[in-house]
């Protein structure tokens, strides 16, 4: 049901638009992707004696079509398949289905010319953990421009509202409802092709709201003591408990891309993690190698 | 006069009459380090009378145009066929030549003729990466070089001329690649060397699915 209504929903959106005079669909969407990552402080912990790694294996099949209603309007509408397989963390195996849809309206005909996105998605993920599982939605506008035939950057901003599921309560007077988040994040992108089939990606990314950490029962008093704890619950990935709190984090990551032919790429990606709560820091870091395929 | 006779003496008359004898001129176009250019335009600098008329085509394949460069004499009409099962929108806005192609599949409307001289850089408004060049000439006689960096004018008759080169990505003048030579009853070689811009093609593999943009 939870992916039956956004379906639905991007159908009729579509059709209703699908009888405009000179509108047509373009072309099918079909993108593929599959990665292999090495995450560090997978459980986003505040305390090095807690911090666990781990290597994950990761599929994604996108599915969809184009729609454009004139020369410089057009839309999307794509459903997106995704399985997570990590090697030592098992419980944090997931299966996620999002329907996406989405406007793009160009200022003007021309590569150069600045387009605006509007997206919605409707994400809704299943883990091995099934206190992990959520549902997301998330909206977005983008603003990007391409510079010349080498230099492109784009401005993100995106609101994330997700649901988790109630789980054991352990504090009385907290909720239990650690995945229940609220959060926006904003980006900045730049491309830049150094040579033939060769792209370099740098991307600045701030992000503002809730977020899940994972700590032992060791250093769960330090949490209590110094932040505002706003759900709590056990954990039965990394041990101990999860908690929500709310803070902020800047990312930073790079990627370097080589163009295998007109329809697939190798893509090596590296981020950087640095988050805030009231008092406690927190730092990730994400290694990913990825290849993918474009119909 | 006797047969045998004849024979030779027009033999005699088409080896010193030099109006009647055709001439080939070998282009090689190099750049800088000496690398084989390639979709070089050479041709000679002079108004010919416009060609028997001839269907030129910039066919759509693969989310490409075929082919990269088209060279036509003034006036002349080209033909955009798609024959890519998705549609494209062909459009210009070089000051030669303004014009657009609505989203379309199979056959264009109607073909576009180039009337003004110079180059014309045509692109599709749906694949931000298809890009192709039109350049207009007055003459018809004309080559673009190959992967090799080389061409041949054909059909040159003894006379002076001047030969210009134009390439996507020249980075001085059309005027500045003048050379002026001589054909006297025998086929001719000229050499260019080209200051190219580094101008990359616009990326058009996939990018990572969380950094798409449809």
């Amino acid at each position: 049901m939870k992916i039956l209504i956004p379906s639905l929903l991007s159908f009729l959106f579509v059709s209703t638009v699908a009888h405009s005079n000179n509108s047509q669909w373009v072309e099918w969407i079909i993108d593929a992707e599959a990665s292999y990552a090495l995450t560090n402080n997978l459980n986003y912990s505040a305390f090095d004696n807690d911090e666990r790694e781990d290597y994950k294996f990761n599929i994604t099949g996108v599915f969809g079509r184009f729609y454009q209603l004139n020369s410089q309007t057009r839309l999307h509408a794509l459903v997106e398949l995704n399985a997570q397989k990590y090697q030592d963390f098992d419980l944090l195996n997931s299966i996620s289905t999002a329907a996406d849809i989405g406007i793009r309206y160009k200022f003007g005909v021309g590569h150069n010319i600045p387009y605006l996105q509007l997206k919605m998605k409707y994400q809704s993920t299943s883990v091995e953990s099934s206190r992990w599982d959520n549902d997301l939605l998330q909206t977005s506008i983008e603003l990007g421009k391409h510079f010349s035939d080498s230099f492109s950057v784009a401005g993100n901003f995106e609101f994330n509202s997700k649901d988790g599921v109630p789980w054991t309560a352990i504090v009385p007077e907290l909720s239990n409802q650690v995945f229940d988040q609220n959060y926006w994040r904003a980006s900045i992108f730049a491309d830049y092709i150094i040579e033939e089939n060769w792209l370099v990606s740098l991307s600045y990314t701030r992000r503002d709201g809730d977020f899940a950490s994972a700590c032992t029962a060791e250093n769960i008093e330090k949490v209590w003591l110094t932040e505002q704890v706003k759900a709590i619950t056990s954990d039965d990935v990394f041990g101990g408990c999860i908690y929500r709190l709310d803070g902020t984090s800047n990312s930073y990551s790079s990627s370097l891309s080589f163009a295998v032919n007109n329809h697939s790429a190798i893509h090596l990606f590296y981020e950087i993690n640095q988050g805030q709560a009231k008092t406690l820091r927190y730092q990730s870091t994400h290694l990913q190698l990825s290849y993918n395929y474009r119909y | 006069m006797k047969p045998f006779k004849l024979s030779i003496f027009l033999i005699l008359t088409l080896y010193y009459c030099p109006s009647t004898y055709s001439i080939d001129l070998k282009i090689k176009v190099m750049d800088v380090n000496q690398q084989p250019v390639e979709y070089a335009v050479i041709y000679i600098n002079e108004v010919a009378p416009k060609s028997e008329h001839k269907t030129v085509t910039v066919d759509q394949v693969d989310k490409e145009f075929i082919p990269y460069v088209t060279v036509v004499q003034r006036g002349s009409d080209i033909t955009f066929p798609n024959n890519d099962n998705i549609r494209h929108q062909v459009y210009s806005f070089s000051p030669s030549k303004q014009f657009e192609l609505p989203l379309y599949s199979g056959n264009a409307i109607r073909p576009v003729t180039f009337d003004n001289n110079g180059a014309v850089a045509m692109a599709c408004n749906i694949h931000d990466w298809m890009k192709a060049y039109v350049y207009v000439v007055d003459t018809d006689k004309f080559v673009i070089s190959n992967g090799e960096g080389e061409g041949v004018i054909t059909d040159l008759t003894n006379g002076e001329y001047e030969v210009l080169l134009w390439h996507p990505k020249l980075k001085t003048s059309v005027e500045a690649t003048a050379q002026q030579i001589v054909v006297n009853n025998k086929n001719q070689q000229l050499s260019f060397t080209v200051k190219q811009k580094k101008q990359l093609k616009a990326w058009r593999a996939p990018k990572s699915i969380s950094r798409r943009s449809y």
